[in-house]
């Protein structure tokens, strides 16, 4: 979707006068700057809507209309934001994982205090610093608040299937300093379980012992890796099936981190460091 | 290229808003031509680059010709000069006040320390009187918005004035000896 600079430009100047309340003639560079951006964030939030809007696009809808409506979309995103942090809250743990409590309990909220939701769209406001396991560095403003919650969502969904000793007990097993550390849990966990499936043990059974190691070691030594990509998503599949409700959004977040994994335990059985990895 | 956009924001007709601002001031013994207010339309474009930043709406050039046009301190002679000088100092202070302050009480400010204080001197407004101003703004002070810039600059006044009743009783003392 394209609009020209000459279809833009008023509708800038017509938030600029609501910026200004109608009490200055002139504003900043950085400010004029920051409208622009927030006109151009609303538009481009149509192209997310879906078929609707292209359907209202194709017909030559105007850029004020446009902006019109992908501004009330922003509005109501940022509130679908707030009522779905609020509804994994109660629930919300963080396993002794500063980064991940921080992240969540303390930045979160600073930033629905903070957002700008009419001037500033765009501004994302706060630091995510706790790695989600999709990118969404590509995401700005509320777009981007709204796919970290949604990530902590299924992960959440996800590690709640585990007792929350044994994943603390993982996390301590896989870094000892687990607590401070920047790493996502529920990919720490991510691993253990697959490590169990690869060594096709259960996932009660805590420790692997060297033996599961050496059978780790074997499967990878004699299997293709795309064969044991394939294995492990039948085995996540049956997984979230079982314990996660067939969650179809926690199955495909779960299996987009199976190739990057694969191939960091392949380079760990290759330098023969699997114990530290599982 | 990249600013080209804000080009566009400010390129509106102002001209005649301008010129209409003549059925006002004429009382005053004020009047532009179509080439003076080419000049302040120019000159106004020129500060607001200067000053990075753009104007929309009506612009700031006729709210400060009807809110100066009965100064003691402009005539016809230095009608069009004065406007000019005006617009500058009135960008480089929405700037320094960081936005703080509204056009209407930025202008109430300077068109009563133009009058009052700096007795016409645009050097004493703009890096005195302003200055002072602009520094207790930028340290959290916003007295201004309860009286509408009206009545402020004395808070901040570092001269000490005429005293006026001194100056009588000298002046008594003086004629009457």
């Amino acid at each position: 979707m394209k609009y020209e600079m000459e279809e833009l430009v008023p509708i800038v100047g017509k938030l600029a006068e609501k910026y200004t309340a109608h009490e200055s003639s002139s504003i900043t560079y950085e400010k004029a700057e920051q409208l622009m951006g927030a006109v151009l964030y609303c538009i481009h939030e149509i192209e997310e809507m879906g078929c609707h809007s292209l359907t209202l696009l194709n017909k030559e809808m105007s850029a004020q209309k446009a902006y019109e409506i992908g501004a009330t979309y922003v509005e109501e995103k940022a509130k679908k934001a707030l009522h779905f942090y609020h509804k994994i809250l109660p629930k919300f743990d963080h396993y002794e994982n500063q980064c991940l409590y921080d992240t969540f309990i303390k930045v979160l909220p600073e930033f629905f205090r903070r957002y700008d939701v009419r001037f500033e769209p765009q501004n994302t406001v706060v630091i995510l610093d706790y790695p989600v396991l999709k990118d969404i560095s590509a995401y700005t403003g509320i777009d981007k608040i709204y796919e970290f919650i949604a990530c902590i969502r299924l992960e959440q969904k996800f590690l709640h299937v585990f007792p929350a000793n044994y994943i603390i007990n993982i996390l301590s097993k896989y870094n000892k300093y687990g607590k401070e550390s920047i790493d996502n849990i529920s990919e720490v966990v991510f691993i253990n379980v697959i490590g169990h499936i690869l060594a096709e043990k259960s996932l009660t059974k805590f420790d692997l012992e060297k033996a599961d190691y050496s059978y780790i070691q074997e499967v990878f030594m004699q299997t293709d890796l795309n064969a044991i990509n394939k294995r492990l998503e039948n085995a996540v599949e049956t997984f979230v099936k079982n314990y996660c409700e067939n969650d179809g959004e926690l199955l495909s977040y779960l299996s987009d981190t199976i190739s990057g994994i694969l191939i960091r335990l392949k380079n760990a059985v290759d330098n023969k460091a699997i114990e530290s990895m599982i | 290229m990249e600013k080209d956009w804000m080009i566009l924001l400010q390129q509106q007709n102002q001209l005649e808003k301008v010129m209409r601002t003549n059925q006002k001031t004429e009382r005053f013994h004020l009047s532009l031509t179509e080439q003076d207010a080419k000049v302040i339309l120019e000159e106004r474009k020129n500060s607001l680059s200067e000053q990075k930043r753009i104007e929309f709406g009506e612009g700031i050039a006729t709210k400060i010709i009807y809110e100066f046009c009965d100064s003691d301190y402009i005539d016809q002679s230095n009608y069009v000069e004065t406007i000019v000088r005006l617009q500058e100092i009135f960008y480089q202070y929405k700037n320094e006040m960081q936005d703080e302050i509204t056009d209407d009480e930025l202008l109430h400010l300077m068109k009563e320390q133009f009058e009052t204080i700096c007795f016409g001197d645009f050097d004493y407004l703009e890096s005195t009187c302003l200055a002072n101003f602009a520094q207790a703004i930028r340290a959290g002070y916003d007295g201004y918005k309860s009286s509408d810039g009206y009545g402020e600059y004395l808070k901040f006044d570092e001269v000490k004035r005429w005293d006026y009743e001194l100056y009588l009783e000298t002046l008594k003392e003086l004629c009457w000896r």
